[in-house]
């Protein structure tokens, strides 16, 4: 019968409740909606950047990464390849040779990022295969490179061209090839677009004279993999003075920077959005006990411990909270699942600010129940938080002066 | 037997400038069986008088027996515990829970003591019947009159079984004829049952059907009158 009085009670003054209900419905609803474009951002951000590029996990030569050079290349010895098994390390790696040479059609020439990959190592890393436009995949035997498309724009090829790669080898050896352009694929990340060119490993290494060397080892990880516990492993088995392994964050530190930073800043606003909901909550709270304190009187004079009317007013405190952040979840789920799948196009300054900053011009929105999960126990801890006042007020009652009141 | 004993009640309010003595040395003893009013001018400490003896309040000085149980230091937890088992109120504002029917408000001070469903619906019905009440169990308490208020509440009163019933200026709202009905309800209860009423009113109609009526003025007791015998 408690359980009823409670959900009666909360039903005593409909206007009210249902003000309350809408107002914790829209906190949980705006802020599920902020974690969703953020995280959706983010994992774009880092899809295009770290999934597509980096890896999550890299294995280098010790000091690779200050200085970026062919010449920090290193060859896979017995203990390395015993140490990157699958077996062992429980993920398939991805090695790579990474160099930069000039790309040069007719007369156009650019810098280039150039990535000798195993193709059939990394597809299932970067889908490269995925994101082509136009031609074909390479083979690890070709002499084909596939490109970013607006690299291909701006050097003005097509598939069939051939393309001249000039620059600087393995300790200062010449670097020089002609390829057929084979495939364009379409990067998600515009800045990769406009500079990758892919080559297989093998005509990398002999374009480059950096034979059987790599510039890293990728291990094949998801962003929800246990990255840290892999790169603890890995440091474990490896001679730490002759390599390196580095996580995304230590990749890209801007990247995990800003992510960082833009996660602090939600957490500020959502903060600043609860306490503003929670000035109106604890308002009914407030006049939900003002009103009754006659009748917490009368219970009290009837009989009713105060532990037994504190847990009735809890369990209508906890109701409340819970019918709004149930109705902003129930609405923003469907929302962010939808938007999830359809990412929004982003169109004029907006879409030429995302291309500044390297990135998809996409909102994009994430779909995990931790967010509404999250805003949910938020809204049910800040209300059991602001209950502490019916609470000790009830605690407090004086029963003849509650009733003469 | 004894029902209620306090013996040399003072009680003095000293939140204001000047202390008020509500209560200066009352001594009541209330057998069962009584059908008590007490009465005076207003601010002669019937209330106050009544607060006391249903432990809502604890008095300055001197001490109250409530069935051979000394309440005068008796803990909060436990003074609500002892009036849930012994006392029964009945308020002038009827002063049920609004979002619980006639027979929810009647179960709900046997839901507090423990009481199995079963028996908690059966005394319900049984004491709605007993008041009249039959058809109105389903009612909210908007949806009954004054009247209609003040039998569910001395239904609520009876259905913890306590050793007497306090009711306080219990006919101040209601009409004459309800009036008369609920005082034949509560005079027939008394005579029947042997349940024990004390009542604080200033309604003629009241201390006419009371056994005994207690005077108060100024803080004392002024009179302390038996009558014959109450109607029915």
């Amino acid at each position: 019968m408690l359980y009823i009085l409670a959900w009666r009670n909360i039903w005593r003054n409909k206007r009210r409740t249902l003000i309350t209900v809408a107002s914790i419905g829209f906190a949980v609803f705006f802020a599920s909606m902020l974690s969703s474009v953020q995280e959706g951002t983010f994992q774009r951000a880092i899809a295009g950047v770290v999934g597509q590029s980096l890896g999550f996990v890299q294995i280098h030569k010790q000091g690779y990464w200050d200085e970026r050079t062919i010449d920090n290349s290193f060859a896979m010895t017995d203990a390395l390849a015993k140490a990157v098994e699958e077996e062992q390390l429980g993920y398939s790696i991805v090695p790579r040779l990474e160099s930069f040479a000039l790309a040069a059609h007719g007369n156009q020439t650019k810098a280039a990022m150039v990535l000798g990959i195993d193709p059939e190592k990394e597809d299932p890393v970067t889908q490269i295969s995925d994101k082509l436009v136009a031609g074909e995949m390479i083979s690890a035997d070709d002499q084909g490179v596939l490109l970013g498309s607006a690299l291909a724009d701006y050097l003005k090829v097509t598939v069939g061209d051939t393309l001249v790669l000039i620059g600087s080898g393995y300790h200062g050896a010449n670097a020089a090839g002609k390829y057929a352009v084979k495939g364009l694929v379409k990067l998600n990340s515009p800045e990769l677009n406009k500079q990758v060119l892919y080559l297989p490993v093998l005509a990398a290494q002999d374009l480059f004279a950096a034979y059987d060397l790599y510039t890293s080892i990728t291990v094949n990880m998801e962003a929800s993999d246990p990255i840290g516990r892999v790169q603890d492993q890995l440091l474990a088995q490896l001679d730490t003075s002759q390599y390196e392994v580095m996580i995304w964050t230590e990749l890209a530190p801007e990247l995990a920077g800003n992510i960082e930073i833009d996660r602090q800043s939600r957490s500020l606003m959502i903060f600043v959005l609860y306490v503003i909901i929670g000035f109106g909550i604890f308002g009914t709270f407030l006049m939900m006990t003002k009103e009754r304190s006659y009748e917490f009187g009368v219970t009290i004079a009837i009989g009713m411990q105060r532990g037994r009317l504190i847990r009735v007013v809890l369990m209508e405190i906890v109701l409340l909270a819970v019918l709004g952040a149930l109705a902003g979840a129930l609405v923003a789920m469907p929302l962010t699942g939808i938007l999830s799948l359809n990412p929004i196009p982003l169109t004029g300054d907006t879409a030429q600010m995302s291309e500044q900053f390297g990135q998809e011009a996409v909102g994009a929105f994430a779909f995990q129940p931790v967010f509404f999960l999250r805003q949910a126990v938020s809204i049910i801890f800040i209300a059991l938080l602001l209950s502490i006042y019916p609470m000790w007020s009830i605690y407090r009652t004086q029963v003849v002066s509650a009733m003469r009141a | 037997m004894n029902v209620i004993e306090s013996i040399g009640i003072h009680k003095t309010y000293t939140e204001t400038a000047v202390p008020v003595h509500a209560l200066r040395g009352v001594d009541l003893t209330v057998t069962e069986g009584e059908f008590t009013a007490i009465v005076g001018p207003s601010g002669s400490g019937k209330s106050t008088l009544l607060n006391i003896i249903g432990g809502l309040d604890q008095p300055s000085e001197g001490s109250i027996r409530v069935g051979g149980t000394d309440i005068t230091h008796m803990k909060d937890s436990e003074l609500i515990d002892f009036r849930l088992q012994n006392i029964g109120f009945v308020f002038q504002s009827y002063n049920l829970i609004p979002v619980l029917t006639a027979k929810e408000n009647v179960a709900f001070i046997m839901l507090l003591q423990k009481k199995s469903k079963e028996e908690r619906e059966e005394r319900a019905m049984h004491l709605l019947k007993a008041l009249g009440l039959e058809g109105r169990e389903n009612n909210r308490p908007k949806e009954l009159s004054g009247g209609q208020q003040q039998r569910v509440a001395v239904a609520r009163a009876l259905a913890s079984k306590p050793k007497f019933i306090l009711a306080d200026e219990p006919t101040a709202n209601l009409d004459s004829s309800s009036t008369a009905n609920l005082l034949d309800i509560m005079a027939k209860m008394n005579q029947e049952e042997k349940i024990t009423f004390v009542f604080s009113t200033h309604d003629q109609r009241v201390i006419d059907r009371a056994k005994r009526v207690v005077t108060l003025e100024d803080g004392v007791i002024k009179s302390d009158v038996s009558q014959e015998k109450i109607s029915i």
